[in-house]
């Protein structure tokens, strides 16, 4: 992996805070969610959503997910691994308070989780093993050659 | 030349996470923030401290957010401190109550931004 490679996708993802995460029910079927993140210098995204939500029963039946983060800068992160609960209350502490900040920065859009909290929370954390990101300010894209930038 | 004092919000909510980023957003547009997580900490706040706003939810640990309400305008030091209710709790008679007990504007949690709030603020405080 190039730090290059690395750094600007790492920017992008920053720079986002919304992605869209696909999960698997128990019995196979696809779920599409929207969720707030943030994400470490080891490519780790955290999320946080409600322990009665449908993500916390496929993701107990089945820890992979496969996410698609933004446009701006015009790059889109596609990203694929394994989701597990954080447990460790310093860790919670602290992602918890980035991601009430992440959302404080979101002005017009107001997280889901920030307006239907009040039950107990789940924090998880995202170990990709699989990265690639498509350079969209490349102006020769094309279905032969297209510009991804492959990390794992 | 004197510093000028910030505006004060008391926040009162019990949800962790919403409270952080109600913390986090003011603290950005320089409002002096400080936090009660629960009714009878709330009261016990805003007679001490007389914030400029107070940010309260109903659904509260010890003491309900309407109770809390009720307390502040029948006391002189605390009734004419605005409150502002922003609740999960959506029905016709609870937004009525609160406007009945004194509540200057009540939001819905699910149908506003944070953008939203801090614009409310402002328009109680003519800032």
């Amino acid at each position: 992996m190039l730090e290059s490679d690395k750094e600007k996708v790492l920017a992008a993802l920053r720079r986002n805070r919304i992605a869209s995460m696909a999960t698997v029910t128990a019995d196979g079927q696809p779920q599409a969610v929207t969720i707030l993140y943030v994400v470490d210098d080891d490519l780790n995204l955290y999320f946080v959503t409600r322990e009665k939500s449908r993500k916390v029963a496929n993701l107990d039946a089945n820890g992979m997910v496969a996410m698609s983060i933004g446009l701006e800068p015009p790059m889109n992160v596609q990203l694929e691994g394994r989701a597990v609960r954080v447990d460790d209350e310093l860790v919670r502490a602290d992602k918890m308070a980035e991601l009430a900040h992440a959302g404080a920065d979101l002005e017009d859009l107001w997280p889901p989780i920030l307006r239907v909290g009040k039950e107990g929370y789940v924090l998880y954390k995202v170990m990709p093993e699989k990265v690639r990101a498509l350079d969209l300010s490349d102006h020769n894209i094309s279905s032969e050659d297209p510009p991804y930038i492959e990390l794992m | 030349m004197p510093k000028r004092k910030k505006v004060s919000i008391l926040i009162v909510e019990d949800d962790q996470l919403l409270a952080k980023a109600l913390e986090a957003k003011l603290l950005q547009e320089d409002f002096d923030v400080s936090f009660a997580i629960d009714g009878q900490s709330a009261v016990e706040a805003a007679v001490r401290d007389k914030p400029d706003v107070i940010l309260l939810d109903l659904l509260l640990p010890i003491m309900g957010g309407f109770e809390v309400l009720s307390s502040l305008k029948l006391n002189d030091e605390t009734k004419d401190i605005p409150v502002l209710i922003l609740s999960n709790l959506s029905q016709a008679k609870e937004i009525e109550r609160g406007q009945d007990l004194g509540a200057k504007e009540y939001l819905i949690k699910s149908d506003v931004s944070l953008k939203t709030v801090l614009e409310k603020i402002r328009g109680l405080l003519k800032l």
